[in-house]
């Protein structure tokens, strides 16, 4: 590609402005920052980019600052041998047109004419690398994007390694054929594979499904094929057992006839056996009758006998009553002879007890006396007494009280020895007194004057307290002589015997009332005493006067020892009546006895009698109303009849057991004639289910659907098979040019590397070698022996190695390469290296078109051969110098 | 004498899923056709009856209208027709010839064959062993049929549906020691077989004949789309094949190796006749650019437009593309594509 004109109008700065590029040399635009050279880039961008209607940012950008006018860029390019006259007015009412084939080729208008103008450049030159190669200010450090993408860039690589661009042409073709069937990572199927599959897909379900259909259908025919055989097997046993059925109707009338006969004899027999029993017991009755008349013969026999024996023990049992009641009579004679006798003897020792007693009442009523007296007596002692132990207490206190106090008298009481030689003799008070042994000793209770030999004298003179205790003293007398006379003594030791004495009467006293007491016993008082006492002697009195004549008995033991003697024959006569009383009453109940068997014995003869009687009276009518010969005959008679009826019975019985075996089979029969028939009908109503589905679906369009399902499943699967055959043919050749076109990269990756490192020897030395990466970007750099990072270089080195990167890239894309512009680089670099640049990029200017712009003139002073073009705020003209041929380029900015 | 058809296996309303839709009716309308051509062939060969050895219908599920049209077919041909049920049309439950599509419109003339005797003509009687379920009719059946025949006096027509012993891969359904049998002791003077779609002598002293199918349904039948003519007097057998059908089903292998060839084999295969009527299996072989793989495949899209279909037989991938010649230029191959692998 290569453009030979640009022209811009109302862009930005620029009022307008038109560059001529030279074919086949370098074009270098100088002029200071902001003089509008980057906006001929960028116009040229814009053209190719958005449509003159775009409101887009980078559009709007581009108005020029107050004037209403449309920025407006036309461009003279050549691009796959046609050149093109592009002119696009941006606004909304926006202009395009596009001219191909100058001269006089085809025009294009409005969104026809952008179209084709973006279809030229990308089938020239592609987009990728038309932007790729632009430089802009302030990138030109970046590496020139992944030059490895741009298909533009590799199909010159390609031609570059012996390749040319239909190859490329045929790999997108491939790449797309691929596409119609695969997702982009070449996992799902898509498109028109996809639908065959999905075809065939429906297809074999609706085949399956039909399929199953047919099958069911099938099994509904295996299954009335299955039944069918067992119903006529049913058929078959019904018909059969509806025959045996038949045969075994005749067999159950016999029966039931077996049945009434038997039912009739059975009838007959219980009558016949009835009669048989009834006559039966009847001669048992009679039988019993007459033994039963013997055995009252017999009986009223032997209670006659044993009345007639009754009787004469009754006599005997009289005779033996009568010697009873005399020996009785005796025996109660003999008792009273006895009793006499003994009562006298007891009122004898009555008499003698009571004598006694008296004498004991007569000595209890003198000690009474005795007592009485001697109670009388001490009670009068007492009576007079005046002393008791409360007193005498009191007087034997004073007393105490009283020694207290003389002892109290005696302590204070001066002790006064007077000690001299042996027989000396002193004076007290006056009297003489011998120091027997040297010492006299004595109290001194009063004052008191001791004469000693020698005219000394000492008196001893009590104290105070003294005449104190000596008042108490007489008060304590005086208090014990008072209670004294109270008491009636004259002494405490009087008092003391009074005491004493009062104590013993009043024993006296008590023990008195006790002899008292005991004299009395259980009588309340005296007077009672001596009346008894004078009773008793009356009554004794009164007993010797009436027994005078007699002697009575002189000691109580002797009349006791008579009245006992007296007492026991009395007993021993009493216990022998007792025994004559008992034998006259055993008598008298075995003569009551005696009578009275005799007498129920004749009653019970009689009774028989009567008894007889009446069963032979009873016997005697029974014979006359059937006489026993009649009966035995009768009873014979009924046996006969029974018998035969039991043996008619037992025939219809024997009958019935050999019928009975054919109503049982009846009855089975009936019960498998009822099962087969259940069975039947079961299976009847499944068959006709059966039949009826199978009928439905025959008459339905099954058959016809299934045809026509496996008619597409055919079809479809022919087709998936044809597409996949395609889609795989696709797939397999894809992948072939692109392991190919891989290779090939492989192969041409050094040429261009090689070719940079053509140019970068030019610049770097002739031991400058390069390596790329897998995008074909510079990876690492060799110089002076050394390999390095394209990271580790310095910023200018990295730059010129970016700006020959862009150079071998641009030369090597397609159409005559991509033009290139360098705005503003290799500002990094030094005098030496710029020099050395400018020179490469004048020479590769000749295959390629190459844009320097820069801010420095002259800075490009040594590409030779270079057209200069200079912008400096004023009218532009070419440069001067001897490089440049001039009026290359002009450039009108805005006010010229 | 009696002279009388025997055919089999007309299978109706059979389906090639390999046929376009259109090339279907046509081979539908075809199988009924060849019922009218039977009748035909029946009247003016002074035929008695036709009787048909099984396989009528390709399915008891046949469609109502198939049915309708073969019994219409039938009743239009005036000679009576004898059905035999053979394992495609059972007499099992769901028999299409127990359904009201077949017993409502069945003609006077058309009767299905039993093991009970008909007398299908004066003095001539026929049985059959009809199949009843998808198991072969066994030894009892067959042999009750026979003896139902030998009861009758006259002609003795036997027709059964079964394998005898010919192919050796087909499961023996019909022992030819039966036929034998019937033949020797109950005097059927000829059994009518279907099953085998080729026209084939059973090897009963002649009086056991496979007819074949009347129009065929595949490429490995012998001499199908034909019928017999058999002739029955005094013990005497004869057996005569009569052409019915008028489809094709034909295999070819092509040997290609340059346009001409080419050429000269498709033009071979535009001389055959009846065309349309036609099913062709093609295989290709051979080497050959790209540019004559296209014209192979434009020249079968040719032939597909005239047969009534055809089939690409083992999908005729003997024939190799080599990777030379003009063609390849023409493909406008370059850079690294042209430098092949």
């Amino acid at each position: 590609m290569k453009y030979h004109r640009v022209r811009v109008r109302h862009f930005r700065g620029i009022a307008e402005a038109e560059v001529v590029f030279p074919d086949g040399r370098l074009l270098v635009i100088e002029g200071p920052n902001e003089a509008g050279k980057s906006s001929i880039v960028e116009a040229i961008g814009l053209l190719f980019e958005f449509t003159a209607e775009s409101n887009a940012e980078e559009v709007r950008a581009v108005r020029p600052e107050g004037r209403d006018a449309d920025p407006e860029v036309e461009l003279e390019f050549t691009v796959g041998g046609q050149r093109c006259c592009y002119r696009k007015v941006f606004g909304r009412r926006g202009a395009t047109e596009l001219e191909v084939g100058l001269p006089g080729g085809r025009r294009l208008a409005g969104r026809e004419a952008h179209n084709e103008a973006k279809r030229l450049l990308e089938e020239g030159v592609d987009s990728g690398v038309f932007r790729a190669l632009r430089v802009l200010q302030g990138e030109s450090l970046a590496m020139a994007g992944d030059l490895a993408a741009s298909a533009s860039l590799l199909r010159a690589l390609d031609g570059g390694a012996g390749t040319d661009p239909a190859g490329e042409s045929l790999f997108e073709r491939a790449q797309k054929e691929v596409q119609r069937y695969y997702t982009g990572n070449r996992r799902q199927e898509t498109g028109e594979l996809r639908q065959a599959r999905e075809a065939a897909k429906a297809a074999k379900d609706d085949v399956e499904r039909l399929e199953a259909r047919l099958r069911a259908l099938e099994a509904r025919v295996q299954e009335v094929e299955e039944l069918e055989p067992r119903a006529a097997e049913l058929r078959q046993a019904i018909g059969e057992l509806e025959r045996r059925a038949g045969e075994l109707a005749g067999l159950a009338d016999a029966h039931r006839d077996a049945q009434q006969a038997a039912e009739l004899a059975r009838t007959e027999a219980a009558t016949a056996r009835e009669r048989q029993e009834r006559l039966e017991d009847e001669v048992k009755r009679r039988e019993a009758a007459r033994r039963e008349a013997k055995r009252l013969e017999e009986e009223t026999q032997t209670a006659r006998t044993r009345a007639a024996d009754l009787l004469e023990s009754a006599e005997a049992a009289r005779t033996a009553f009568a010697d009873a009641e005399r020996t009785a009579e005796a025996a109660r004679a003999r008792v009273q002879e006895f009793e006499g006798g003994a009562e006298l003897a007891a009122s004898d020792y009555a008499h003698l007890q009571e004598e006694l007693q008296l004498a004991q009442m007569q000595d209890r009523l003198t000690a009474y006396d005795d007592a009485a007296e001697r109670r009388r007596a001490a009670q009068a002692f007492l009576a007079g007494c005046r002393i008791d132990a409360a007193r005498l207490n009191g007087i034997e206190d004073a007393e105490a009280a009283l020694a207290r106090t003389e002892a109290q008298l005696r302590s204070v009481t001066a002790r006064v020895e007077v000690e001299g030689p042996a027989g000396a003799t002193v004076y007290v008070d006056g009297k003489p007194e011998t120091l027997a042994g040297g010492l006299l000793r004595f109290d001194a209770a009063e004052e008191l004057r001791i004469e000693l030999p020698g005219g000394f004298a000492v008196t001893v003179r009590p104290s105070q307290s003294q005449g104190l205790l000596e008042r108490r003293l007489q008060e304590q007398r005086e208090q014990l002589d008072r209670l004294l006379a109270e008491a009636g003594a004259g002494t405490v030791e009087e008092a003391r015997e009074l005491e004493q004495r009062r104590r013993e009467a009043e024993r006296e006293v008590e023990d008195a009332a006790r002899v008292m007491r005991q004299a009395l016993r259980d009588l309340p008082n005296r007077a009672d005493l001596a009346g008894r006492l004078e009773r008793t002697r009356r009554r004794v009195e009164a007993y010797r006067a009436a027994h005078a004549g007699r002697r009575l008995p002189s000691t109580l033991e002797e009349a006791r020892r008579v009245s006992e003697a007296g007492s026991e024959q009395l007993a021993a006569a009493r216990a022998r009546a007792r025994e004559a009383e008992q034998a006259l009453q055993a008598a008298r109940d075995a003569l009551g006895r005696a009578e009275r068997e005799a007498a129920a014995a004749g009653e019970r003869a009689a009774a028989l009698e009567r008894q007889l009687a009446q069963a032979r009276a009873a016997l005697a009518a029974a014979e006359a109303e059937r006489p026993t010969a009649a009966l035995d005959a009768d009873l014979a008679a009924a046996r006969g009849e029974a018998a035969l009826a039991e043996a008619k019975l037992a025939e219809a019985e024997q009958r019935l057991r050999e019928l009975a075996g054919a109503g049982a089979e009846a009855a089975e029969v009936e019960r498998q004639l009822e099962a087969a028939r259940k069975e039947l009908r079961s299976i009847e109503d499944r068959v006709t289910a059966a039949r009826g589905a199978l009928s439905h679906e025959g008459e339905g369009t099954l058959q016809a659907e299934l045809d026509a399902a496996r008619s597409r499943l055919e079809a479809a699967a022919v087709r998936l098979e044809s597409v996949e055959r395609r889609a795989r043919a696709a797939r397999l050749l894809a992948d072939t040019l692109a392991r190919h076109r891989e290779a090939a990269r492989r192969a041409y990756g050094p040429l261009l590397a090689e070719r940079l490192g053509a140019l970068g020897r030019r610049v770097f030395g002739n031991d400058f070698e390069v390596e790329l990466d897998d995008g074909l970007a510079p990876a690492r750099r060799r110089l002076g022996g050394t390999w390095l990072d394209v990271r580790q270089l310095s910023v200018g080195a990295r730059e010129q190695l970016a700006v020959l990167h862009r150079a071998a890239c641009a030369a090597a894309a397609g159409d005559g390469g991509v033009p290139f512009f360098l705005d503003d680089a290799l500002g990094w670099s030094d005098e030496g290296r710029l020099a050395e640049m400018a020179r490469v990029l004048a020479d590769l200017a000749r295959d390629v078109q190459v844009v320097v712009l820069t801010c420095q003139p002259g800075r490009f002073a040594a590409a030779e051969g270079a057209a200069v073009v200079r912008i400096d705020g004023g009218r532009t003209g070419p440069a001067g110098g001897p490089r440049g041929r001039p009026g290359q380029g002009e450039l009108f900015p805005d006010g010229a | 004498m009696v002279r009388f058809l025997h055919s089999s296996d007309w299978q109706l309303g059979m389906t090639r899923h390999f046929l376009s839709e259109e090339a279907q009716g046509r081979f539908s309308d075809a199988r009924i056709e060849a019922i009218e051509t039977l009748g035909r062939i029946a009247r003016e060969k002074d035929a008695a009856f036709v009787v048909v050895a099984g396989d009528v219908f390709e399915t008891n599920l046949v469609p109502a209208d198939v049915v309708r049209r073969a019994l219409d077919a039938m009743g239009d041909a005036g000679v009576p027709f004898y059905l035999l049920p053979g394992n495609h049309d059972a007499r099992s439950p769901g028999s299409v010839y127990e359904s009201e599509r077949f017993t409502r419109r069945k003609p006077r003339n058309v009767h299905v064959l039993g093991p009970e005797p008909f007398e299908a003509a004066p003095g001539v009687w026929l049985a059959g062993v009809p199949w009843r379920s998808k198991q072969a009719p066994g030894e009892a059946e067959f042999f009750a049929a026979a003896q139902a025949l030998a009861g009758r006096r006259g002609e003795r027509v036997l027709a059964a549906h079964g394998q005898v012993e010919l192919a050796p891969e087909a499961a023996v359904t019909l022992p030819r020691a039966w036929l034998e049998r019937a033949v020797r002791e109950f005097g059927i003077g000829y059994a009518a077989l279907g099953d085998r779609h080729s026209l084939t002598d059973a090897g009963v002293d002649g009086r056991a004949w496979y007819s074949g199918t009347p129009e065929p349904t595949d490429y490995d039948e012998l001499e199908p789309g034909k019928a017999l003519l058999a002739a029955l007097e005094g013990g005497r057998c004869e057996v005569t094949p009569v052409p019915v059908g008028r489809w094709r089903f034909i295999e070819r292998a092509w040997e290609v190796h340059d346009e001409a060839e080419l050429r000269a084999a498709a033009e071979e295969l535009e001389r055959l006749p009846e065309r349309r009527r036609t099913v062709l299996r093609l295989r290709v072989r051979g080497t050959g650019g790209p540019e004559l793989r296209a014209a192979i495949e434009a020249a079968i899209e040719e032939l597909a437009q005239s047969f009534a279909a055809v089939e690409p037989w083992e999908r005729y991938a003997d024939f190799i593309v080599r990777a030379e010649g003009e063609g390849w230029e023409a493909l406008g191959l370059a850079g690294f594509s042209a430098r092949g692998g």
